[in-house]
This record gives C-alpha cells, structure tokens and sequence, in this order.
C-alpha cells in the first residue's frame, strides 16, 4: 500500500491537482466536498459513480425504435443510380452519427458531472482502441464507449472479456471475420501487446492458439450486440501458456491474468496516465499487489494511486502536457463558456491530433511530449486566438466549415454580436465566430483588483495554482500584457491569450 | 507588438556555436539577425544533401489504367468500358504505355528523368484503405499493427540530440502517419500562412524588452537545460515554441523571397508542389516532403475522373521538374509517387473498379536512373481476381534510403529488402 498523504499537506494545490488529473479541472457538479474535506471526501466523491448509463443521455437517434432497420434497408434491387444515391445518403448518416457521439462525450467531458468516469472513459478508448476510419457505425461507438464508461471501474477481467465481444472492436480487429476455419489473428496479437502484457511476454504460438478460442463472434452490421455462431467457433483443444483446454475467450482473458506481468502493465499504464511517466518500480508493484487482491477490479487501484503521497510530489504537479482535449477543457474553464459549442470543439480536437473515436493506430495515443510540435503549438494557439477573440474561424485551420453558431452560443451574446452574426450571414455563407470569452467574474475581480492584484489574478485564473517562477519573472517581464488599460474587455481579451499562449499553460 | 524576428535580430548577435537555443535556429538560421535570412540559411544547410518527395496518390489508384498493359488480351476482356484504346496509350516498349493523359511524365521518361516501376505491393495484401495505408506508411508486415512511420523511424535514427523540427515537411493539414516518430513528427503546413501565429500574436514567452536579451539573460529565464534533453517538459514546451515562432518566420521570409521559376497549372497538387519548389530553392534544411493527392477511390463512372487526376498528376510533376531544373536544384531531388492499392482488373457494373492489390509506383527527378522495373503483372495469373506483386514496396523504400538518402535502410525498415537499380 503507497503511503497515503495526510491531511496536513492537503490544501488549494493539491485539490486543484487531484482535479486537474482524475478529470477536466473541476470539481463534480453534483455534490462536490467543501473547503474543510479530506483527501478521501474528495477521492470517494470521485469515484462514487453511476453504474449504468440513464437513457434520457443519450442522443435521440440511438434511441429510434427502428434504428437498425432503418439503417439496413436493401438497396440492391433499386436501379444503379437511386441504388448509388441512398448508399452515399446512409454514408452521410453513419458520419452524422459519429460526429454526433463525439460531441455528446466532448459535453460530458467538459461539463464533468462525473469527471473521473469520462476521464477513465478516455483512458480506456486509448486502450482498447476502435477508431471511425474502419468502424462507420455510430451506435457501435456510443455502445463501446459506455461499455468503458460504466465497466470501466469495475472488473478489468469482466471488462476484457466483454470488449472482445464489443461490435466496434469485432470490426476494428477483424473478430467478424474470424471463423473456426480461418481465425484471424489481429484480436488475440493486440489482446495481448496492447490490452493485457505488453510485447515480448507471449509467444506466435499464444497468439495462434488465442485467435482460435476467439472465433465465432458476430455482429450485424448495425445490431447492438454480437452473438455467438456456435458452428464458427472453434472448440478445439488448444495451448496457450502451457495450459491445454478446450479454451474460449474467458478462459484465454482469465489465463492472461494469472500472469503478473499483466497487473503491472495495467497499473503501470494507469499511473502514466494520471500521474507521470516512467513510476518507481515500488509504485507499480504496490498498485500491480492491490489490483490482484481485489479480484482485478479498478476503483481500488485509482483509490490507492488518487491518495497516495507520490501523487502529489514534485514530480507529479503540473508536470503533465496536456492533450487537446485537456487543454480545450481548460481553456473553457478560463472562458466559462456553459455549455461549450461542442461542434466547434470536437474540430478543434481533430485539428490538435486527437479527434475523438478516431486514435491514430491500435496504439492509441502517444501522449506526452508526442502532443507538442512546432505545428501543433501554432494550431494551439492560433484556436486559443480564436476563442478568446472570435473571428474567421479559417484562419485557426478550422476552414469555412462553420456555417451556424450553435443556439446556446447564440443566446449568450449580446445583442449587438447577434447583429453583427446577421450581417455576416447575409454576405456570405460562412460566418466567424463570436469571442467565447463569457467569464462574468473574472470581468468582475479584474476592475476590482489593483493594480498589483491583477496579474496575480489572472495566473491564478487560467493556470490554477502557482507557476515556475522563472515563468512568472517572463510574463511580469511581457511588454503586450495589458494591465493598465481602461477597456476591462479588451485587456483580459489580450492578456488571457497571452497567457494561454505561454508554455506554462500547455501543463497541468 | 514586439515580434519574435524583433527579438531575434536583437538579441543573437554575439551568441556562441552550440548554444542552447531551439537547433532550428542553429541549424538553418545562424545568420538571423541579418537583414537577409537567406545567407544565413543558405550557407549553413549546403546544396549537396539529397531530399525525397512522397507524392501520395490516395484512394487507390487504378494501376492498370496508368500504366496500361496494351499488349495483354485480357486487359481489354475484363475492362470492356474503362480499357484504354492501345492507339491512344503513350507506348513505353510492346508490352505497355502511360495513360494519354500523362503526357508531361512520358515527356520525363524519354528525356530520362523517370522510372516506372511495376507491380508493386506486398504479402498478404489488404484491401481497406485505412489499414492499406497504415502498412505502407508503418513499412510493417502486413499482419502487423505498426504505429511509427518509416520516415518517422528515419527522422529519429538521423537526428542526435535535440529534434529538429524543419526535417520532414508536409503539406496538408495533418502530419501523415509515416512522419510518425518517437522523438517529433515534422512540419505539416497546408500553406505558409497557416504556418503562422493569428494577425501577428505571437506570443511573447520570454519577456523582455529585446534589447538587451543576451545569451545570459536567455539562460536565466529557463534556457539553460542541456540541447540533448531538455530536462523537464517545461524546458521542452519553451524550446519548442521557440521552434514554432522561429520557423514560422523562416518559412514565411524563404516563401516570400523565393519565387518559383517557371508557371504551374491551377490545381491543388500543382500549388502544393510549387511550395515544395520554394522551401527547397530557399534553403530550408528539411530532406523528406510529403504531398497528396487524392480522390482516386473510382468505383463508379471512373473515366471522368481518372483522366481529370492522371492530368493534375502528370502537369503538376512535369512543372515541379521544370521549376526545380531552372532553380538549380533538380539533381538532388528524387519524387516518389505510391498509391495504398492498385485496383481490380476487371471493371465493375457501375463503370468503376473496386479495390485490388499490386500497382505502379513512379520516381522522377535527376537523379533517377531512368527506366523500367519490375516485371509486369500478367493478367492472367491472378489471385482471386487481382493482379499478383512482383515488387515488395519496401524494396523501393530500401532503394531510396540506401542509395539516394545515404542511410541504412534496415535502420528503418528492420530487415534487408533487394534493392531496385533506380537509384
């Protein structure tokens, strides 16, 4: 058991850490501790999570009665051209859907009801991968994606077996076409080089023998679930680490977690996630220790690990580059921008590399310093430009796509921004965007705090605790900081930018 | 506003070789704070260094209607609508020609500036676009799942110490899988002017009034980490946006100041490499530039549209060839052109063709051994309907790292491929 930080070393820093890592930088919406809470209020308030999902959230076209019947209909007798016609119609709705549950999760993250679970949920879809470039689906995608949501910190052995039976990952990994005669072997390589030990720790021989206790898995092609074709599956006797057994899938994933090497590559890939690169081996090993007695299961390990004194060291505050998607949830922060335009946002992610349900290769993320290219902190900043100033959404890389300010934007802008959208839409078919900047109390302390203050304040504001004071030193130091201005707006406008275009703010 | 260049041309002069700042500016921008970044540029990088241009032809491209095999019945059996007329084919010997439209490459071919190489693939082909792509771009077996790219594996093998940036450069909007690296992915840049800080905010990180930013005063506000590893990720987030703002400034003074040297038809790859012409032509140190052109995925009414690609294909090299001869930097320029597939031999019901296997590759530019490679797929020994490979693509790669890019190639490709004598 890591030793677990004492009340006396707990206050504003360590919050806003535990905050800025078991989620998108704030607290849970709902019944969040108080000043005088413990490091276990908060950690227990995070993990104390809904188990399945409420079918009020999910977006209306998952819920159509006829969903897959509407999605199947049979074109082939149609003439050529008509026949051409609705398959490019169902192409345009498979993207449609897509795009759709990208913007649900991108809400979810930022608004954070339950920011650990969705930033568990992230974890695990740079885990077990399924990417849109093959899966076209978008219910198999909001399938899998709740499948990690509400599994997610349960069982990892239940979690397993079950995304092998997940349709996106049947057809991300080929399981659909995997049949007793000709087992395919993509599922059962990634199973175990990617989703359970890591290279080096199986042999061709495991793989072979896997792919055959996997075969028999189907899913239609838009069915919600995948069903076992009795006479594709392969129930053969096999081999695998030296166990013989007529195995299926939960035998493979239940042989796999006997070996240790599997509760250290987990643990270890959760504490990268959340805390930093390259633990102590003690580190892994009391997390790897904690996950085999408690049967596998995840809760207790991000407990162990949320708590635990290493969490809070040096090496871990503010040290973390942020992904797109975390430096987007605190750039919304700083703008208070309720709700985000999330079709706008889940742009932005595309463009900063990493579009959600669409991972570059079965890897997942890099993560860390692969976020950061000269290109990308252009893009940063030039989207960060973008936001907190509003103009042509072109010039960030966002193209001439934005045709519609979404409605809730709308209904927060003055009236003379409305009109100004207006006469932009009678001219041409794009528009640019309104500045996001939406942050009432921050205009509020800006005009009371003096001038000492100010600076202070905006630190505190867009990086949420103190800074390298070598960081501080520079932008004390910045020329194009406005903190004398009269024009309240038009300063935060050019000092927020400046401070989010800082290297400081790329960390968290 | 203070400006990045302001700063730059303050501040630089007197700072000793081997300082610690981005090795962008090192490497290519010595000369920074003179009025012309050119000599600076020009004379640090050298005109010797052979660079590699990856012209991507997306979609899968119908190989059998580029390099047409006029000469095999069974090419005008299976293709009743779509085969080409052997009288119209531009012929390269019997046994086939390019497509009428590829005039400017068949151009390339006679004056010996091209080499067609054919049936070109690999094993256990894949015929989804996505994965196709992934496996020539990761230069995998294709039973692998490989992540990194065969260009990314070159960038990290050849850059000791602190990336630089300016190494690979790809025109788009997104940096290709194959640039993928563990240490840093290249430039991508749709245009130069997406390659820039919004109306001129560059952000001022380090503080100051300019003036009197010395090497020391530099090193105090977090610019003193070793160049080899930045030791904290703060370090390297300050190195790499002084990568950003420095390079960007280089990219849009080279773009500015080089013009290309002859006119280039009005399409996009024709624009894309046109920009490649000014990079080169200017000075930017980078070796490997990526283009794209896409659209090739024909699997109805193919004709139309086939022709219009196979022109901007063939007028857009055909200019950057001209361009890069009248620069003075056509010797050391080699454009490799690949498609993730070839297409089926026969045509569909719909005037189309549906995904297949092997298909042609092309490299063009002055140092290319002109010809022919590669047997020719016989029409006739098929494998469920498609074209059998003769060429393993990593046999090209080989070729081009080897004997054109100076480099070992089973660094990155992980075992010996034969090479192809085109280099």
């Amino acid at each position: 058991m890591l030793k677990p930080i004492p009340l006396s070393q707990w206050g504003d820093v360590q919050v806003a850490h535990l905050l800025n890592r078991a989620g998108f930088g704030q607290a849970p919406t709902q019944g969040a501790p108080d000043a005088k809470a413990t490091p276990e209020d908060w950690v227990d308030r995070l993990l104390d999570v809904p188990a399945e999902a409420d079918p009020a959230d999910a977006p209306d076209w998952v819920a159509e009665t006829n969903y897959s019947e509407k999605m199947m209909r049979n074109f082939r007798d149609l003439p050529e051209k008509e026949r051409r016609d609705k398959l490019r119609e169902m192409q345009r709705m498979n993207r449609q859907h897509v795009s759709s549950v990208r913007e649900w999760w991108l809400d979810r993250m930022l608004k954070s009801e339950e920011p650990l679970q969705e930033k568990l949920t992230l974890f695990w879809h740079g885990h077990f991968v399924s990417s849109s470039q093959k899966v076209k689906v978008g219910k198999h995608h909001w399938i899998q994606n709740n499948l990690l949501r509400y599994q997610g910190m349960g069982s990892f052995r239940d979690l397993t077996v079950a995304i092998g039976r997940d349709p996106a990952m049947l057809y991300y990994l080929d399981g659909v076409r995997s049949k007793k005669s000709a087992p395919n072997e993509n599922y059962a390589r990634e199973l175990m080089e990617l989703f359970t030990l890591g290279e080096g720790h199986y042999t061709e021989d495991d793989i072979k023998e896997a792919a055959r206790a996997f075969t028999g898995y189907k899913a239609g092609r838009y069915a919600d679930k995948s069903t076992l074709v009795a006479r594709q599956f392969d129930a053969g006797e096999k081999t695998f680490f030296g166990q013989t057994g007529n195995f299926d899938d939960e035998d493979i994933v239940d042989i796999i977690l006997k070996e240790e090497q599997a509760s250290k590559y987990i643990t270890q890939k959760l504490w990268e996630y959340f805390a930093y690169a390259n633990p102590e081996p003690q580190i892994v090993d009391s997390l790897a220790a904690t996950f085999r007695d408690n049967d596998f299961q995840i809760k207790p390990v991000l407990r162990e690990m949320f708590l635990s004194q290493q969490f809070y060291s040096k090496k871990a505050v503010r040290t973390q580059i942020k992904s797109p998607v975390m430096w987007l949830a605190s750039l919304s922060r700083v703008l208070d921008l309720d709700p985000f335009p999330t079709r706008i946002g889940t742009r932005v992610l595309d463009q900063l590399g990493q579009e959600l349900l669409n991972p570059p290769s079965v890897k997942g993320w890099d993560g860390g310093r692969a976020w950061v290219s000269t290109t990308t902190l252009i893009m940063r900043n030039n989207l960060a430009h973008l936001l907190i100033n509003g103009g042509n959404p072109g010039k960030a890389g966002l193209g001439g796509r934005i045709r519609e300010i979404p409605q809730d934007v709308m209904d927060s802008m003055s009236d003379q921004e409305k009109q100004r959208i207006a006469n932009m839409k009678k001219r041409s078919k794009s528009v640019n965007i309104p500045s996001f900047l939406r942050n009432e109390s921050l205009v509020a302390g800006w005009q009371q705090a003096s001038a000492k203050e100010k600076l202070p304040l905006l630190v505190k504001t867009v990086y949420q605790g103190p800074i390298n004071p070598a960081s501080y030193t520079s932008l004390e130091n910045n020329p194009n900081l406005m903190l004398t201005s009269s024009d309240p707006e038009a300063a935060l406008k050019q000092n927020i930018y400046e401070l989010v275009a800082h290297p400081e703010f790329q960390l968290t | 506003m203070k400006t990045r260049r302001e700063f730059l041309r303050n501040s630089l002069t007197g700072v000793a070789a081997g300082w610690t700042l981005p090795t962008f500016l090192h490497n290519t921008a010595v000369g920074m704070e003179q009025k012309n970044i050119a000599a600076g540029v020009q004379a640090s990088t050298g005109r010797d260094n052979p660079i590699t241009v990856v012209l991507q032809l997306g979609g899968g491209n119908d190989g059998l209607n580029t390099v047409v095999p006029f000469a095999q019945d069974a090419y005008y059996e299976n293709r009743p609508r779509l085969a080409l007329k052997a009288g119209e084919v531009l012929k390269v010997n019997d046994e086939f020609g390019l497509n009428p439209n590829l005039k400017g490459i068949k151009e390339l071919f006679d004056t010996g500036d091209a080499a067609i190489i054919n049936g070109v693939g690999y094993p256990n082909p894949n015929r989804s676009h996505f994965r196709s792509m992934e496996i020539w771009h990761t230069a995998t077996d294709s039973d692998v799942n490989g992540h990194h790219g065969w260009l990314g594996r070159y960038f990290d093998n050849t850059c000791t110490g602190t990336p630089d940036p300016s190494t690979g450069i790809s025109i788009g909007s997104a940096p290709p899988q194959a640039f993928m690296g563990t240490k840093q992915i290249g430039i991508s840049m749709k245009n130069p002017q997406s390659y820039q800080f919004i109306d001129g905010h560059e952000p001022m990180m380090m503080g100051g009034d300019g003036e009197d930013m010395s090497g020391d005063s530099i090193g105090q506000l977090g610019f003193n980490a070793p160049a080899e590893d930045p030791s904290t990720n703060l370090d390297f987030l300050k190195r790499t946006t002084m990568d950003a703002e420095i390079s960007s400034d280089v990219v849009l003074d080279v773009t500015k100041r080089q013009k290309n040297a002859v006119d280039y038809p009005g399409t996009r790859l024709a624009r894309d490499l046109a920009l490649v012409a000014q990079l080169i032509a200017g000075g930017m140190p980078t070796r490997v530039y990526y283009v794209n052109l896409g659209g090739f995925d024909t699997h109805a009414n193919q004709t139309g549209t086939h022709t219009r690609l196979m022109t901007e294909f063939s007028g857009a090299v055909s200019a950057f060839c001209k361009d890069l001869k009248a620069l003075g930097h056509y010797d050391r320029v080699m454009v490799m052109s690949f498609s993730e597939f070839g297409r089926r031999v026969q045509e569909n019901a719909s005037g189309g063709t549906d995904h297949g296997v092997a298909g042609p590759m092309f490299l063009f530019g002055g140092g290319v051994k002109a010809g022919t490679y590669g047997k020719y797929p016989s029409l006739l020994d098929l494998h469920k309907g498609d074209l059998k490979h003769n060429v393993d693509f990593r046999s090209v790669y080989a070729t081009v790292l080897d004997n054109w890019m100076n480099y070992d190639s089973q660094r990155v490709l992980k075992r010996k491929f034969p090479h192809l004598a085109f280099a």
